[in-house]
């Protein structure tokens, strides 16, 4: 019954992994050539920043780095890519209905099988991310230099859940709509990120407060990373209740979709 | 003819449908016998394809009920009921083979051998994208999807629209096959000549109301056309539009035309009456009782 899915979030990956492949290409190409040219060297930095500089001949004596920087790159791509597939059942929506509801399984089913084929493409995307940056790394031969941070495994888990959250919030927002999907998906994107930014503003305090309630809902708000100040960047104190509110807001967006299909007529 | 003594395939029951303060379709009974092909019948908005949405659950009835053979309809009881919409609601990104294969993958009832053969019958060009295709081709496509599975019950919003005359016969010989295998089909067309065809059954909807139903032989049995010339121009004959039996009345120059239902006699008795220098009575065709029914006195 996913078949269909299959085939859209396939075209997906081929696209995907070509860029990826591109990318290395490119990289194991251009890099040689500029090291030869300009001594310079690409240096991860402690505070899990990448900057490329030019460099003395001398390495720097701390070229160690946490594993939790490769996934806040994953996480950021992987909400790149739940925000474009966000919009799946607004897809079916605009027109194939017809097709979509007269087949032998229930409308919800249906939009489940279709949103759980999106976010296992998510967590994929997610995961090819990673392999790519431990290959750029290895191509580095810096692999080494990598160390398992305390909080890589939470934020393995947060930055997977961030991606789902994100696609919750695109799926709520636009299940219902026929056209436009992809406007409605862009604009939130473009709030999300002023929501974060007046949340790090200083306001009045009934404001401040409208605007610290509100992102609690907001998946940018919990998208932050140093490796060196963790629990004051998001809206809760603990890891566990963070990685429990992107759970939620995942959910709840995905429930939301749900009621708003179950609701539509063709 | 024969008696039905089993449930209908498709029991409409008291079926309304309204958007707003508008109503698409007001308190529609109509019950399909299995292994008919029922035609609907109606101008531009007379409510079929609402008709159609409603009784598969694409749209949401605000009033009435529809039941499959006694069943109220469950996702499931479509592995044998098939819907070809009016606009084919095909993925444009997305080949005829993998449309094929989606639908492979959904349907226990999938028939490749079947599929094979009306892909060859309307020439289909598997590998090209739906983007690419025509309009003819694209319901080309989901005619095949409609017919894959050999469903029991074929629900066909306009099915032969965009096609050439070829494929429309064959369309035309689809159905009539898959009705004498048992199945029963719903169809829709503007296409007349075509109900007259293939239908058995007709039903006849005018912004949104039933206004006529029943097997076609005997519609067209008991509907007549009294016609009649005169030496000048034909007479108003204002005291028809008063008569119940009398469905349309058209007066072009010296002939005057009224369409009837039963013997007419009381229609011929009042055309004498006015002397006319001929006169004589026409059996209907599905057109005439179309035109009758829809178009007023």
């Amino acid at each position: 019954m996913y078949y269909k899915e299959w085939l859209r979030v396939r075209r997906g990956l081929i696209v995907f992994v070509i860029m990826l492949g591109v990318l290395l290409s490119l990289h194991f190409i251009l890099i040689p050539l500029m090291d030869q040219s300009s001594n310079t060297h690409f240096v991860i930095g402690t505070g899990g920043h990448s900057a490329a500089h030019a460099a003395p001949a001398k390495a720097p004596p701390d070229n160690h780095f946490p594993l939790s920087v490769f996934f806040a790159i994953a996480g950021v791509v992987a909400a790149i890519y739940a925000g474009i597939y966000g919009g799946s059942l607004s897809e079916e929506n605009d027109g194939h209905l017809a097709l979509a509801w007269t087949k032998p399984v229930s409308r919800t089913r249906y939009a489940l099988i279709t949103m759980g084929v999106d976010l296992a493409f998510i967590a994929a995307i997610f995961a090819l991310t990673v392999f790519f940056a431990a290959a750029i790394t290895a191509q580095h031969g810096a692999l080494g230099d990598l160390t398992v941070d305390r909080d890589a495994w939470f934020n393995l888990a947060r930055f997977l859940l961030l991606a789902a959250a994100w696609f919750g919030v695109a799926q709520a927002l636009t299940a219902s709509l026929k056209e436009r999907s992809g406007t409605v998906r862009g604009v939130s994107v473009a709030i999300a990120a002023i929501l974060l930014g007046l949340g790090a503003a200083t306001l009045p305090p009934a404001w401040s407060a409208l605007v610290r309630f509100v992102n609690y809902f907001n998946p940018l708000a919990y998208g932050s990373y140093s490796d060196t100040q963790t629990q004051l960047l998001y809206p809760f104190a603990t890891w566990g209740l963070n990685l429990a509110a992107l759970a939620a807001i995942a959910a709840l967006g995905v429930t939301l979709a749900l009621v708003q299909w179950r609701r539509l007529e063709a | 003819m024969t008696i039905a003594l089993e449930a209908p395939a498709i029991d409409i029951r008291s079926l309304t449908k309204s958007y707003g303060t508008s109503v698409a379709v007001n308190n529609l009974s109509v019950a399909i016998p299995k292994g008919s092909i029922f035609g609907l019948l109606g101008t531009n908005g007379a409510g079929k394809t609402t008709t159609f949405k409603c009784i598969l659950g694409l749209a949401q009835l605000t009033s009435g009920q529809v039941v499959f053979g006694g069943n109220p309809l469950r996702p499931e009881m479509f592995e044998s009921i098939s819907y070809m919409p009016e606009q084919p609601a095909l993925y444009s990104c997305f080949t005829g083979r993998d449309h094929i294969d989606i639908a492979r993958h959904s349907f226990a009832r999938f028939d490749v051998a079947r599929v094979q053969n009306l892909v060859a019958l309307f020439g289909l060009d598997l590998r090209k994208k739906v983007r690419t295709l025509s309009k003819g081709q694209q319901s080309a496509l989901a005619l095949t999807l409609a017919f894959a599975t050999r469903p029991e019950i074929l629900v066909l919003d306009e099915p032969a629209s965009g096609l050439d005359p070829v494929h429309q016969r064959n369309v035309l010989d689809l159905m009539i096959d898959a009705a004498a295998g048992g199945a029963t089909v719903l169809f829709s067309s503007h296409q007349i000549g075509q109900v007259e065809r293939a239908a058995d059954h007709v039903a006849i909807l005018h912004r949104g109301n039933l206004v006529l139903q029943g097997l076609v032989e005997d519609l067209k049995a008991e509907e007549k056309i009294v016609e009649a010339t005169f030496e000048g121009d034909a007479p108003s004959f204002t005291e028809l539009d008063r008569n119940p039996n009398v469905r349309r009345v058209m007066r072009q120059g010296r002939l005057v035309r009224a369409y009837v239902t039963g013997t007419g006699d009381g229609v011929v008795a009042a055309i004498t009456a006015a002397s006319p220098t001929s006169m004589r009575i026409l059996d209907q065709n599905l057109e005439d009782i179309f035109l009758a029914a829809v178009g007023g006195k």
